[in-house]
């Protein structure tokens, strides 16, 4: 396999920006493409199918192919591998069960290959992001290799788009299937962000909407403790708000605590919406974000990856939450170039609204926060 | 870029000193400073955004952390007060009578006190009794102990007020404040009721009672110090607790009392059914045993027995129906003025018709008493033995008792249920009197209906041989009056010149016979006489039993009577007799008869007597008169024969004889007169009157010949030797 990534701040810049890559003989067979929802997207698949590329797409809040991330612009990874290593499904979930519809997905991925790797992207606000982990379990396993990250719009809470050839939806999902068994795909993800305080009970709830915490409307506590400052109070409409950066950890029953965004607020009944869902009367803790060495961490977490798992990969995508983009600031460059130079392999990433993959306890779950990366490694015939 | 640096930037790149690998160098350092300074700066404002952050946090977490405190030490007063309740919900759940209320007093005295009351004085229950215009006090404290008490509505104008304030609600909240210048007035009414003096009221400002409401009645305490807001809601989370046991007990009260209810009354049910049923005066020992069962079955553990007196002023005796289990029933008849006792029931249960008279033989009395009771005929009871004292409990019916003995005191309870037992036996006896009064009217229409039957029969006698219907009608009689085992009716008649009487008898069986039985032919006989004839109005009662029966029967048989096939299954045969005086009437049965079978025996004899009476009289005076009608037929026959003077005269003799003879009723086919010449020629002339035509005929014919026939033969002879004669063709 052969990788190279691209970048542009427009569909010119990314023509002449695939000109270029392929002036030295490059035959990119896909691209995965991450674009800000400001770029024109027709543009940009119209030249990547012009070349017969399967186009892997998603919007995104933030895209980079390195350290030097932008807003706005396009980030392409260009990768030249044989076509029956990999499939791409597509399909709207508009009135339809998302657990079942990927199931039907996992049960289809099955079909194709006997170990297909799972990445994954979304769009949409409203989807709830472990349904999806879960549909995709009900078919391949509690085991499977599942990746990705839910489409952004440069944090403006308004329409997100995956795409590929020819099809773009903004609710909708698309998924690479890899084959397992010809490109070896492994990855992590690690958010850094700390539970505070004590456990606040959801003691009223609606969906992905928590009413109350401890009685008390969730909208004020979350206020009182981390110093909200909105724009727009007293709208009675549910609205998103970029200034609502910090998770709130989710504690559940079984498996590690996870973290969800709750970008979403509601004034009229002063509730506020997470991005996965929870149980009802379930606990939840206030975060503070991570030290600033979570960076370091995250990048000796991967070092650590590549030594023992991983020595060598031809590409790496990376799925890092937007809410990260915020709270570390300038810093997520230094964790994105640690990634990329820990393997020095061409990557493309995005800032997402959600990200999926495995835990640090080994489960598959639905993420906020975290920073998601994979590496691909096709395997030589002898392996 | 930060502005400074900026213009560091600025200055490199228009620096012309500097060459082009220089300025990079410069560039690329004021690059990494501009990102090291954007670092830093984004680092401080997070960290400034995380401090206030934490800061909220923090200050949040001690508020919560000072909130929780305070919930823990809520939880712990809460957990205090909860096992305070608990502890006072364990014994009111245990209540299961209305004094159990001192122990709830009792251990709210110590859950207040364990709680922090300490001006506590004592924990108080009123219950309302509005009935009787009462309320029962119950306190308790450490100091002065339980006490109950009754006070009396509209005794004292604190405990009025409080009385209309804590009725105007279920859970109304009541504070009663009794000031110094109260305070003497108050302890004089607490003495009036019967309170001990508490020395610590006497050196008070005041005394305060707060009470909640239960709706029957109130709990709540009396303290020297107004009590605090919290106190006041523990009192009612006491009042609550209280209430819902309270509720329970009263529930399971009523529902036990129901219970009980309806146990006594299917008691009374029983006893009543049992005398509903009495139809004879010794059905009163059933009712007496099932008394007894069901005052045993209701809890009488003490009871001896069950007691119904009956009482007879006529003849100066009660009869006592008695019945246990032990003993079995026993009717014993109690002369009045038999015990002083005795006289203190009779005197005590006439003063009113439902008058309660108990009786206690104590211990000392005891040997007395059995005496007592052995004199009329009772059994010694070994239950009498070592015990303290006997106790006769009884409610009088009017003309009698009814009630039971014990060993033991009874309670109020088992009196009341006496009392139950005794109206619902009262009134039944009542009905039973009645009925047996009615019965005794309608059996004395049917005795006088019999009667008179052998009335008519007896008064119809014209001549002996009729007393042989008096015996059928009689039997017949007796037979619908009852008496089953009768084997037949018998009328005696005496003959004493003649040393014999006569035995007419009757039964449907054998029919009737007379039978001639000489006085001293059997010993049964001779005794039979001997008292039958000690006075004119005299009974005899006999029996002749199992061997004597055989020779009895074998005397029957000599005598002329008829074997008799029921004495053949018999083992013994009863006779019963009263005298007329001339004889008697009775009758013979295959048992005995009873007192009352008897008195009927006895007024058959009256009914008897007087009809004989009146036969023997009629047949003397109808013999007096044929007499007469004789002596007027012999003089004629005299006054004519005084006339004759010549043989021929014989033929007018012999028709005045015929015609006299006719008057006095001979039914004459001839008659006539001879006059024999000599025994020799046995030749006689004959004067001789017949009926001819229904006229008369004298025929006269001479110088006949009395021989040749044994008639004419028998003439000749007994005119010789002067003898009557007389001879059947």
């Amino acid at each position: 396999m052969k990788a190279k990534s691209i970048k542009g701040k427009s569909s010119d810049e990314i023509k002449n920006a695939l000109a270029e890559s392929m002036a030295d003989g490059f035959k990119p067979t896909l691209a995965v493409v991450f674009l800000s929802v400001k770029q024109d997207q027709n543009a940009v698949c119209k030249i990547l199918d012009d070349q017969g590329i399967s186009i892997f797409g998603s919007t995104t809040s933030g895209e980079f192919i390195d350290g030097d991330y932008t807003e706005g612009a396009i980030a392409i990874l260009l990768l030249e591998v044989d076509q029956t290593y990999f499939k791409i499904i597509f399909e709207e979930y508009v009135d339809k069960d998302p657990r079942l519809l990927v199931k039907h997905f996992g049960e289809k991925a099955l079909r194709f290959f006997s170990n297909p790797t799972f990445i994954l992207v979304s769009s949409g606000f409203f989807l709830d992001g472990e349904q999806l982990i879960r549909g995709i379990e009900d078919a391949a396993g509690i085991g499977a290799n599942i990746w990705g990250g839910r489409a952004g719009d440069d944090r403006m809470g308004k329409t997100t788009f995956v795409f590929t050839n020819n099809k773009s939806s903004e609710q909708g999902i698309a998924i690479l299937l890899i084959d397992g068994n010809k490109i070896t795909v492994k990855g992590q993800a690690l958010a850094g962000w700390k539970g505070v305080g004590t456990p606040k009970t959801i003691t009223k709830s609606d969906g992905l909407w928590i009413q109350t915490l401890d009685d008390q409307p969730a909208l004020d506590m979350m206020i009182k403790y981390m110093g909200y400052k909105f724009e727009g109070m007293g709208d009675s409409s549910p609205q998103y708000d970029s200034e609502v950066t910090s998770p709130v950890m989710l504690l559940r029953e079984k498996g590690e605590p996870v973290l969800r965004s709750q970008s979403f607020i509601n004034w009229s009944d002063r509730s506020i919406m997470l991005s996965g869902n929870f149980e009802p009367n379930a606990k939840i803790q206030l975060t503070l974000p991570p030290d600033f060495d979570i960076v370091d961490d995250v990048v000796k977490s991967c070092q650590q990856l590549k030594e023992t798992e991983l020595p060598e990969a031809d590409a790496i995508i990376m799925f890092s939450c937007s809410g990260r983009l915020v709270e570390l600031g300038p810093m997520i460059g230094k964790e994105i170039d640690g990634i990329k130079n820990t393997f020095g392999v061409p990557m493309a990433g995005f800032f997402t609204y959600g990200e999926y993959g495995r835990a640090t306890d080994g489960n598959n779950e639905y993420h906020n926060y975290t920073c998601c990366w994979v590496a691909l490694k096709e395997k030589q015939e002898s392996e | 870029m930060n502005q400074k640096l900026q213009n560091i930037l600025d200055i490199i790149q228009q620096s012309e000193r500097l060459d082009s690998e220089q300025k990079d160098n410069l560039l690329k350092a004021v690059n990494d400073a501009d990102k090291e300074l954007e670092i830093t700066a984004f680092k401080l404002e997070r960290t400034e955004k995380v401090k206030k952050t934490t800061a909220i946090l923090l200050e949040e977490t001690i508020e919560e952390l000072e909130q929780k405190r305070k919930a823990v030490e809520a939880q712990n007063r809460e957990l205090e007060i909860e096992a305070s309740l608990e502890r006072v919900r364990a014994i009111a759940m245990g209540m299961d009578k209305s004094d159990d209320l001192l122990a709830v007093c009792e251990i709210f005295f110590k859950e207040f006190t364990k709680l922090g009351f300490n001006a506590l004085r004592n924990g108080l229950i009123n219950i309302f009794n509005d009935e009787q215009k009462f309320l029962v006090n119950y306190d308790y404290s450490d100091y002065m102990g339980g006490s109950i008490s009754n006070v009396s509505y509209n005794s004292n104008p604190a405990n009025d007020e409080f009385l209309i304030n804590i009725r105007k609600a279920n859970d109304a909240f009541v504070e009663t404040i009794i000031d110094r210048d109260q305070l003497d007035e108050w302890k004089e009414f607490r003495r009036s009721h019967g309170e001990a003096d508490d020395p610590r009221l006497d050196n008070i400002k005041a005394l305060y009672y707060y009470n909640y409401s239960f709706g029957s009645g109130s709990i709540g305490i009396s303290n020297f110090e107004p009590i605090s807001e919290e106190q006041q809601i523990i009192l009612k989370r006491f009042r609550n607790v209280f209430n819902l046991s309270y509720q329970r007990y009263s529930d399971i009260a009523l529902a036990e009392a129901q219970t009980r209810e309806a146990q006594i009354e299917a008691s009374l049910e029983r006893v009543r059914a049992v005398s509903m049923a009495m139809h004879k005066p010794e059905d009163l020992l059933n009712v007496s045993k099932i008394q007894f069962k069901e005052f045993k079955k209701l809890g009488f553990s003490d009871i001896r027995n069950a007691l119904i007196a009956i009482f007879n002023d006529e003849e100066e005796y009660f009869l006592d129906h008695d019945y246990s289990d032990d003993t079995g029933g026993n009717i014993n008849k109690v002369p009045y003025n038999s015990h002083p006792e005795i006289d203190k029931l009779l005197t005590q249960s006439r003063k009113a018709n439902d008058a309660f008279v108990e009786l206690v033989i104590d211990k000392d009395q005891l040997d007395r008493w059995k005496e007592f009771r052995r004199s009329h005929g009772e059994e010694d009871d070994p239950r009498l033995s070592n015990i303290d004292a006997l106790y006769y409990y009884n409610y009088s019916i009017g003309i009698g008792v009814v009630g039971f003995s014990t060993t033991k005191p009874i309670g109020e309870e088992y009196l009341k249920v006496l009392k139950r037992f005794r109206n619902v036996f009262d009134l039944a006896y009542r009905r039973y009197i009645d009925i047996a009064q009615a019965e005794a009217q309608a059996r004395e229409a049917q005795i006088e209906a019999s009667l008179e039957k052998v009335r008519a029969v007896a008064m119809s006698m014209n001549r002996s041989e009729d007393l042989l219907s008096i015996c059928e009608v009689s039997f017949k009689e007796f037979k619908k009056l009852g008496f089953d085992n009768i084997r037949n009716a018998l009328i005696h008649i005496q003959y004493d010149e003649q040393k014999y009487f006569m035995d007419y008898d009757f039964s449907d069986l054998t029919g009737g016979a007379i039978t001639k039985l000489e006085y001293g032919s059997h010993p049964v006989v001779e005794d039979y006489l001997q008292q039958i004839r000690s006075a004119k109005d005299a009974f005899y009662q006999g029996v002749i039993k199992e061997d004597q029966l055989e020779e009895w029967k074998d005397f029957r048989r000599n005598s002329g009577q008829i074997d008799d096939p029921r004495l053949k299954k018999s083992t013994a045969l009863y006779y019963y007799f009263f005298s007329i005086g001339i004889g008697d009437i009775g009758i013979s049965t295959l048992q005995p008869i009873n007192e009352y079978q008897i008195k009927i025996l006895k007024r058959f004899r009256n009914v008897f007597d007087l009809a004989y009476r009146r036969y023997t009289d009629i047949t003397k005076a109808e013999a007096q008169a044929r007499e007469a009608q004789i002596e007027a037929a012999l003089e004629r026959v005299r006054t004519n024969a005084m006339a004759m003077q010549s043989s021929n005269d014989f033929a007018k003799i012999v028709e005045i004889v015929f015609t006299e003879l006719k008057k006095v009723g001979f039914e004459t086919l001839r008659c006539g007169i001879g006059i024999i010449e000599s025994a020799e020629t046995k030749k006689v002339d004959i004067w001789s009157t017949t009926l001819a035509d229904e006229d008369l005929s004298i025929q006269i014919s001479g110088d006949e010949v009395l021989e040749g026939h044994a008639l004419l033969d028998g003439i000749i002879e007994h005119w010789i030797n002067q003898t009557e004669f007389s001879y059947v063709l």
